[in-house]
């Protein structure tokens, strides 16, 4: 059913939310075996449906299933990160998106598969099993927010959460044919998401249209005074309303962000996409994005040393088991490379490098917005490999080259689908200045699959 | 699982990564802020040096090289 349709349904009383909610938990009950995409339902979910039903209030999440990736808390269900290492540990409190997301009448119908500690691109580094791609069976529905990605593309559920600390939304948004939004830093609190890599995390959302990801990224957004990075401003931006009326014609693409595409159909169809934006009257501009080549090499130094940094609380004592002795080889290389570049005798030499060429990357994107108002590229350099394919570990981390820059830069970034390569979807990726996800969401309305022929 | 492979593996991951981002001439390095700054920011409170320790330094082009600008962020 179209979300926008059950959404008013909803409302209505045509449709309750404790049908919605019996409908979607028996549709995983018969197929998530096959796709592996929960690790865990929430038993409780009808119940809470019915309180929900009950109170009268119709907030704007009244009814929907929504589902969360196991790297975020949601009290009383088990936030594993999709690892051994916390495959017992039950979360004891609600993450602020959480609680929000209650707030506004929505239902939590489970935790999804993701690639251990958030540590992947693929969805094949759960412990627990890699995830389907429900749209392209047999091949990766791309990480980490596997299964996130999956349960909306097989209709699981309504919305979902995921995390991007480097493309982990918008790389399975991508491979499974949905829209998946990776906010401004600092947009979302992430308290209660646990970290990949703090200066660069962001929870965000996935729908099957704009319109869902932006209704679910306005309830969860705000400064929280348990996240000291989320922005000072109380103010709510609203993205669904006037999501329709895109006022700018300055559009940008990079030269140099689309050298990093190796696939030549992926580059097709994004160029075609571009030509029809042109033939609608928007102006592309080329904007220089210089630095952008060296995304990767700059990002994995700051991640191997957050990452261990964050690590060393999962010691076996307080939280599940010591995680060195429970992880998976992702996880383990990134510990032990970050333990190794943050030891004394290399003074912080890779961290503060990478620091700088962070700074560089951000402040060439910050110039290219004083000319366009949004930039555009394609979400991932390369279709999705079979699961179980053997590839090397830096073929697996040059899946996120086009998604990086904007975590490095801060910047907001969305996914949205442009087309097939031999039935395998593919995204194109709509970057915006800063706090500027609504100008972000209206040309991904613009962009979005089917809407190119609008007059 | 042989952890001492995995983690030679990730040595030799960060020299090339690290050789790639030297290519970016830098005319001097950038200095960290001082611990005690950092210590007595508090967390509870949206304080912007914590703000600021995530994002990044301001930095300015000078010829072909670029320099950060002591003590400035964005």
């Amino acid at each position: 059913m179209d979300l926008r349709k059950k959404i008013i349904d909803l409302r209505k009383g045509l449709f309750t939310p404790s049908q919605n909610i019996e409908q979607v938990l028996a549709k995983i009950k018969r197929e998530n075996k096959k796709l592996n995409i929960f690790l865990e339902t929430n038993d409780s979910a009808i119940e809470e449906a019915k309180r929900v039903e009950k109170s009268g209030k119709k907030g704007l999440l009244y009814g929907l299933a929504i589902a969360i990736k196991s790297n975020i808390n949601v009290r009383g269900l088990k936030a594993t990160c999709a690892s051994q290492t916390l495959k017992n540990y039950i979360a004891t409190y609600d993450a602020d998106v959480i609680q929000k997301i209650k707030a506004a009448g929505g239902i939590i119908i489970g935790m999804t598969n993701c690639d251990e500690f958030a540590c992947g691109s693929s969805g094949e580094n759960s412990a627990f099993g890699p995830t389907e791609n429900p749209v392209v069976l047999g091949r990766i529905p791309g990480g980490s927010s596997s299964g996130s990605a999956a349960a909306i593309a097989a209709g699981f559920c309504d919305l979902s959460l995921g995390s991007d600390a480097g493309g982990s939304i918008r790389n399975p948004a991508s491979h499974c044919g949905i829209v998946g939004i990776k906010p401004t830093y600092g947009l979302v609190s992430r308290y209660g998401l646990i970290d990949l890599s703090m200066s660069l995390d962001q929870i965000g959302t996935f729908s099957q249209d704009v319109y869902g990801a932006a209704l679910l990224l306005e309830t969860i957004q705000g400064t929280s005074p348990f996240d000291p990075t989320t922005k000072e401003s109380q103010e709510k931006m609203s993205y669904v309303k006037n999501l329709d009326t895109l006022n700018t014609k300055k559009l940008g693409i990079s030269e140099d962000l689309l050298k990093l595409c190796k696939d030549k159909n992926i580059l097709a169809l994004f160029n075609e996409a571009i030509d029809k934006l042109k033939k609608r009257g928007f102006n592309i501009k080329n904007v220089p994005l210089k630095h952008t080549h060296l995304a990767v090499q700059t990002y994995y130094p700051l991640v191997y040393t957050e990452f261990y940094s964050a690590t060393r609380k999962f010691d076996g004592r307080k939280y599940g088991f010591k995680i060195e002795e429970s992880c998976g080889e992702e996880v383990l290389r990134r510990i032990l490379g970050g333990k190794i570049i943050t030891q004394e005798e290399f003074k912080g030499a890779y961290y503060k490098k990478a620091l700088l060429v962070k700074s560089i990357i951000r402040e060439e994107f910050m110039q290219a917005f004083k000319e366009v108002d949004a930039i555009l590229c394609p979400t991932v350099p390369k279709l999705p490999h079979k699961i179980g394919e053997k590839i090397s570990v830096e073929d697996m981390y040059a899946y996120d080259a086009l998604t990086i820059p904007a975590n490095l830069a801060g910047i907001c970034g969305g996914s949205t689908n442009v087309g097939h390569v031999n039935k395998i979807p593919v995204g194109i990726q709509v970057f915006a200045a800063p706090f500027n996800e609504a100008t972000m969401f209206k040309v991904m309305r613009v962009m979005e699959h089917g809407n190119e022929n609008r007059a | 699982m042989d952890p001492k492979k995995i983690e030679e593996q990730a040595k030799a991951i960060m020299d090339n990564f690290f050789a790639a981002i030297s290519e970016v001439k830098l005319k001097r390095e950038v200095k960290a802020e001082p611990r005690e700054a950092v210590r007595e920011a508090k967390a509870s409170a949206p304080d912007p040096l914590f703000r600021k320790i995530f994002f990044t330094i301001a930095v300015k082009k000078d010829g072909d090289f670029f320099v950060a600008e002591k003590g400035k962020w964005t």
